[in-house]
């Protein structure tokens, strides 16, 4: 076949012209284009799993400290004995023990409140498990550093509305932390941490102003105190202790100082599109910020009673 | 033979770099999402019949998920096109609060103190809110909230 057309001396044979192959490697030039954003993407892809498995560890351990105490750990302890003998521990002195953090441990004196400078060591060690890849690595500064500590990118379940009044009860509170038992909408339907964002001093701001968004080492609210009163990501500003200037894009704020009984903190994280949480059966998901309001709040509550399919979040 | 080749390739190359140049421009333009198209709010805030002098007034979305901040001067809000509210159906949160003129310890900064401050408006404003406000498209999209610091006395959103 092949020689009796040639034998007919035509030029008729299967080939490319020059401006065919140009053509085609300009499409396969489009093509990488496209495909280079989504290398990027594989990056974000790989902190968020390390973000998650950070997440799972915290669930470790906060299913061992139910193991040995009888329930979760308290979501703060604060004692007012007298005004200058308070006795204060937030949640993350309580979780320590359990993440393998024994020389972190062996530094921090129990018997003290987490802000007396007898503490600073612990304070300062950096917790590498708290830190989300994704997340920036901050260091809470007061007192022009005199009394500074480091943040973490998780925060826990402090119910639907706000930090003096949960709406319905929550899996965390001051001085409480649920036991199993006392979840009663179901350990997959509860969340009992999500991620928070740890956010700089607002930039050029006088040393007094502080945003304490991502103070894991504090008991005071609009740290580490998750409201699920607005979507994870929301736009909606946190109200609270935080800086109007920090990151008004990602993460906008209203600030105030008193009534900390109204301040409210949503969940956020650099994650496109969501953030992850952990559930109180030990299990992270990946929330999506258009997760339905109700559904949100649902998982908040431990005790509500609300029906939520697992395929509503 | 050559004839028939000399009429079919300009057809076929044509086509082939159409494909190519869409693919290409759609490269280089990107594919992103602008999100909901946010419209101008404006609107007055009173306090006991006096307009209230500073403030943020904050809309909580019930159904999306664009927010919108607007400050309050003099008892007048707005919040242009670039920053406004996306339409539909929002709370409104309005926070007021005034320093009472004495300072307090900052729990924060061991030493320091703060202006202790107290609230102007009353919760049932902002963080148990009462207030609905719809925004639509092609409306002018103005409010009018008459607070008031004693009990609650029925609806107080109104569209003007």
């Amino acid at each position: 076949m092949n020689r009796e057309r040639n034998q007919g001396g035509t030029t008729d044979r299967g080939g490319f012209t020059l401006i065919e192959l140009l053509v085609v490697i300009a499409i396969i030039a489009v093509l990488i284009a496209l495909l280079l954003p989504a290398v990027q993407s594989a990056r974000e892809a790989a902190r968020r799993i390390q973000c998650t498995n950070n997440m799972k560890q915290l669930g470790l351990a906060l299913h061992s400290y139910h193991d040995v105490h009888g329930r979760f750990a308290p979501g703060s302890i604060t004692v007012a004995i007298t005004p200058s003998k308070d006795y204060r521990q937030p949640f993350v002195t309580s979780l320590l023990p359990f993440v393998e953090l024994g020389n972190v441990v062996n530094a921090f004196n129990y018997d003290l409140s987490f802000q007396t400078n007898q503490n600073d060591t612990s304070r300062l060690t950096r917790l590498a498990v708290f830190d989300c890849p994704s997340d920036q690595k901050v260091l809470f500064i007061s007192d022009n550093g005199g009394n500074s500590d480091v943040k973490g990118s998780y925060g826990i379940n402090w119910g639907q509305n706000t930090f003096g009044d949960p709406g319905l009860p929550a899996p965390f509170a001051i001085n409480y932390g649920a036991s199993l038992a006392e979840l009663v909408d179901g350990t997959s339907n509860t969340f009992l941490m999500a991620e928070v964002l740890q956010l700089p001093a607002p930039p050029g701001a006088a040393s007094t102003v502080v945003d304490r968004r991502g103070r894991i080492w504090t008991d005071l609210s609009t740290s580490y105190h998750i409201n699920a009163r607005n979507a994870p990501n929301s736009q909606v500003p946190d109200y609270g202790v935080c800086g109007e200037q920090t990151d008004p894009r990602k993460a906008p704020c209203t600030r105030k100082t008193g009534t900390p009984g109204t301040h409210y903190l949503s969940s956020r994280s650099r994650h496109p599109g969501g953030v992850n949480v952990l559930l109180g059966d030990g299990s992270v998901r990946f929330i999506k910020d258009s997760i339905s309001l109700a559904s949100w709040k649902a998982l908040s509550s431990r005790a509500g009673g609300e029906v939520l399919s697992s395929d509503s979040y | 033979m050559l004839n028939t080749t000399s009429r079919h390739e300009p057809s076929r190359l044509r086509a082939l770099a159409f494909v190519a140049s869409l693919g290409a421009a759609c490269g280089l333009v990107g594919c992103g999402d602008p999100g909901p198209e946010r419209h101008a709010v404006a609107g007055k805030v009173s306090l006991d019949g006096k307009p209230l002098p500073t403030g943020k007034v904050t809309f909580v979305p019930l159904d999306g998920a664009t927010a919108a901040v607007a400050e309050v001067h003099d008892g007048v809000f707005q919040a242009d096109g670039s920053t406004g509210p996306a339409a539909g159906r929002y709370q409104v949160e309005i926070i007021a609060v005034e320093p009472t003129g004495k300072k307090i310890p900052n729990p924060d900064v061991p030493g320091a103190t703060l202006d202790e401050e107290r609230d102007l408006v009353p919760e049932r404003y902002n963080v148990r809110t009462e207030l609905v406000a719809e925004v639509k498209p092609g409306a002018d999209n103005a409010f009018e909230f008459a607070l008031s610091s004693e009990a609650p006395r029925g609806k107080k959103a109104r569209r003007r």
